[in-house]
């Protein structure tokens, strides 16, 4: 049953009780809260996951609570908790979701170690996987979000997930955050995309979610061959240029990134050289989204061209 | 299948699961869910897995749960990684001048090739060295690139003259701390034992020239971290380091004697006792009935033992993580209290106390 | 006493393992004992294959295979050179010194 069939009232009962069990591949996420509004707001985003029954083996378990202390009445306050501790400073209550969200993202990059996990946006077309690392002012998840209205399956928004024995990447498919002025170029871009609640003054500034499209989420889990690796770095109405790097400055640059490289040690380093090996990389200034677009077509098309 | 009953039943599952890993091939899928959560807290998941594996049992263990457990141990190994690394440059610096150097606790188990060594989760290590050397030593580290980690000035107050020791030592980049110790026990307490003992009983270690206590002064070392550090936040931990320990060294005859011998000519009967009490509550380790006979002549009078005994029990059994908040605030702000007077002169206490319970800021951190 | 420099020896650390992946623009090395990446550049790979194959080789042996091997004349890369190179692995703990 999918969280979207779950009516308003249902999905706010059933996250204050025995909690909301979203099964987000590859793994099954329970959060239990009692806020009203977190409930509707994950209805919203997560709407085509499937739940998993509350009692289900869940490998993350998280619950988001109210800061029960006096002086928090003033500025109330919520906490996000795994496995009885709170590794984060409560956040204001009002940005329950965003903690959420960039919790989640703690907890997965702590613990997959099974994966080289890849700071980086993923999206597929045609079985080739295209890796867009992060980077600051990289606008990475927006350009995975609007190639993902066009046509591409989104993978994710912040994790490649690289399986170790074969160096394919697997989907963790969660709401891209985007951030100030990217919120309005993806509404412009995609009119019809969903981007939930617009949350100002959270940490990282303006934030608001977009949600994954269902046709992504349609088309499964199935991992794929990175086919190119393109970092991206956005500087408004510059001209779009493509750089060719060579795959040792490639494989630095890509294991620098990574949330694990060093915790997954030797496995880690065949991996990230058979992806640089296989995969083209090179980095992608640019300055809107419709050059970016074109470009990584170009580099798609070459490297389809190469197998 | 009530969510929130997960939680106390997971602490004995996780005990049992520690003592007979096959017991671990049974569980449902609520239990595991229960025990991974459970063996988190309390920064034991790699070493749950170190157990399983060593007894044959990971590979029958169901994938997810298994990959928890492996993933855990990548982690930790990684760190142990690191550990060997960060003594191999701090031998680098002291040996240079001729220092001594002894491993203590984490590294130290890593150095003598502990099974349980390269499960844990450590963020510092700890060496220590001649009393005479110290100074010396603290600048060439700091000459070599080490920095004194980022402490306010009560608290470098409170580290050099209370406790007579140097702040933690932190490598700019690097992960683990270097902390620098010159005797077992923090120097400003009621307990004195005699670091020379400790010296000339070390064993040197391979060819690094790096020594490590011998397995009475590991054990005892151990003990008294345990009870006469100020932290009491997962413990259980350190329980299980202790544990570990006794199974280690018992294969020899001569070691319970002579850890009960050495306890009392060093004066580190009570914590002792103790281990031995909570090690025989909460893990069921075994001890010979001649050495708890004889480590009663530790014990503190009777209704103070009776009392600490049970508490103790509860502060070293694992934290429960399903518990929000989490239990144990008022006995373990006593059992601060009671380890900190050990560690001060009682008309410092309070002032020390009543300072660092303001300037508290996060007290639950994570340990994935 | 006085110590000619050349005489040192070299060798791995003991439980030392180097992989090794060749890239057109440089050579990216995994040290397995301590987990650290290393980008190389010829000299540097190649010093390292030789001390791993021939362990306990003096620097000027080292220095003679590394050109024969590299195909350089002494100028472009002399031995004070090559000596620095060496203490600088040996500072990342990739060689070591033996008693020469």
């Amino acid at each position: 049953m999918k969280v979207g069939a779950l009516s308003r009232d249902e999905a706010q009962l059933r996250m204050a009780a025995s909690g909301l069990a979203l099964q987000i591949p590859p793994i099954t996420v329970r959060v239990r809260s009692p806020l009203r509004f977190l409930a509707e707001q994950m209805r919203d985003l997560y709407c085509d996951y499937e739940l998993a029954d509350a009692g289900e083996f869940a490998d993350v378990d998280i619950r988001m609570l109210r800061v029960r202390e006096i002086r928090k009445w003033v500025h109330p306050e919520v906490q996000f908790i795994v496995d009885g501790t709170t590794p984060f400073d409560p956040f204001p209550l009002a940005q329950a979701l965003p903690m959420f969200e960039w919790g989640l993202n703690w907890v997965f990059a702590h613990r997959m170690h099974s994966y080289l996990l890849l700071h980086a946006a993923v999206v597929e077309r045609d079985e080739q996987a295209l890796v867009l690392p992060a980077w600051p002012g990289s606008g990475k998840s927006t350009l995975a979000a609007s190639l993902s209205c066009r046509g591409w399956r989104y993978l994710s928004d912040e994790f490649g997930a690289i399986a170790l024995d074969d160096a394919q990447v697997l989907p963790f498919a969660r709401p891209a955050a985007l951030k100030n002025e990217s919120i309005d170029v993806m509404r412009a871009f995609a009119p019809e995309a969903f981007i939930g609640e617009v949350f100002p003054e959270t940490r990282k500034g303006t934030v608001a979610h977009f949600r994954v499209p269902t046709q992504s989420i349609l088309r499964g889990r199935a991992p794929a061959r990175v086919a190119a690796i393109v970092f991206p770095d956005f500087n408004a109405g510059a001209p779009v240029s493509l750089v060719t790097l060579g795959k040792a400055t490639a494989f630095l640059k890509l294991a620098g990134n990574a949330f694990n490289y060093e915790v997954v040690g030797e496995r880690g380093f065949r991996a990230v050289s058979a992806l640089v090996r296989r995969a083209d990389s090179c980095v992608l200034r640019y300055g809107d989204l419709a050059s970016a677009h074109a470009a990584i077509d170009d580099v798609m098309r070459k490297a389809h061209g190469q197998k | 299948m009530s969510v929130d009953l997960r939680g106390p039943a997971a602490a004995t599952t996780l005990v049992e699961a520690i003592r007979n890993p096959s017991s671990l091939v049974r569980l449902d899928a609520t239990s595991w869910e229960g025990v991974l959560s459970c063996a988190r807290r309390n920064a034991v998941l790699a070493y749950l897995g170190e157990r399983a594996w060593s007894q044959g049992v990971i590979d029958e263990l169901p994938e997810v749960p298994r990959d928890s457990l492996l993933s855990a141990r990548v982690s930790a190994a990684r760190l142990a990684q690191l550990a060997r690394w960060e003594l191999d440059r701090a031998r680098r610096v002291l040996h240079a001048v001729e220092i001594p150097m002894i491993a203590l606790k984490g590294v130290a188990y890593l150095l003598r090739g502990m099974p349980h060594a390269a499960t844990r989760l450590l963020s510092d290590i700890d060496i220590m060295v001649p009393r005479s050397s110290l100074a010396e030593a603290e600048k060439l580290l700091h000459a070599a690139g080490w920095r004194a980690t980022n402490l306010d000035p009560y608290d470098q107050r409170y580290y050099r003259q209370w406790s007579h020791e140097i702040p933690p030592l932190q490598y700019p980049g690097r992960i683990l701390a270097l902390d620098v110790h010159h005797t077992i026990c923090p120097p400003v307490s009621r307990l004195r034992p005699d670091p020379e003992a400790f010296w000339a009983a070390s064993e040197a270690h391979g060819d690094s020239g790096v020594r490590v206590l011998s397995p009475v002064d590991s054990v005892l070392h151990a003990a008294v971290h345990l009870f006469f550090d100020s932290d009491f936040d997962g413990r259980f931990r350190d329980l299980v380091d202790l544990h570990e320990l006794l199974a280690a060294f018992s294969a020899d005859d001569a070691f319970w004697h002579d850890l009960v011998s050495r306890a009392r000519e060093q004066g580190l009967g009570r914590p002792l006792y103790y281990a031995l009490q909570a090690l025989s509550r909460v893990l069921g380790t075994p001890i010979p009935t001649a050495t708890s006979r004889e480590a009663l002549g530790f014990r503190p009078p009777l209704p103070v033992a009776l009392w600490m005994n049970r508490t103790l029990a509860e502060v070293l059994a694992p934290i429960d993580p399903q518990r929000w908040p989490p239990a144990h605030r008022g006995r373990l702000w006593l059992l601060y209290v009671r380890s900190h007077w050990l560690r001060m002169p009682a008309h410092l206490l309070v002032p020390h106390l009543v300072r660092k319970s303001l300037r508290k800021g996060r007290q639950y951190s994570a340990d994935v | 006493m006085v110590t000619t420099k050349s005489a040192i020896g070299w060798r791995l650390p003991a439980g030392q393992r180097l992989l090794f992946e060749d890239f057109d623009d440089g050579i990216v090395m995994f040290d397995a004992l301590v987990g650290a990446t290393h980008l190389l550049n010829a000299s540097a790979a190649e010093t390292l294959a030789i001390v791993e194959d021939a362990p306990g080789l003096a620097t000027a042996e080292i220095h003679r295979r590394l050109l024969e091997r590299l195909g350089l004349p002494e100028s472009a890369l002399p031995l004070p050179a090559l000596e620095e190179l060496l203490w600088r692995l040996e500072d990342l703990n990739l060689v070591c010194t033996v008693a020469a």
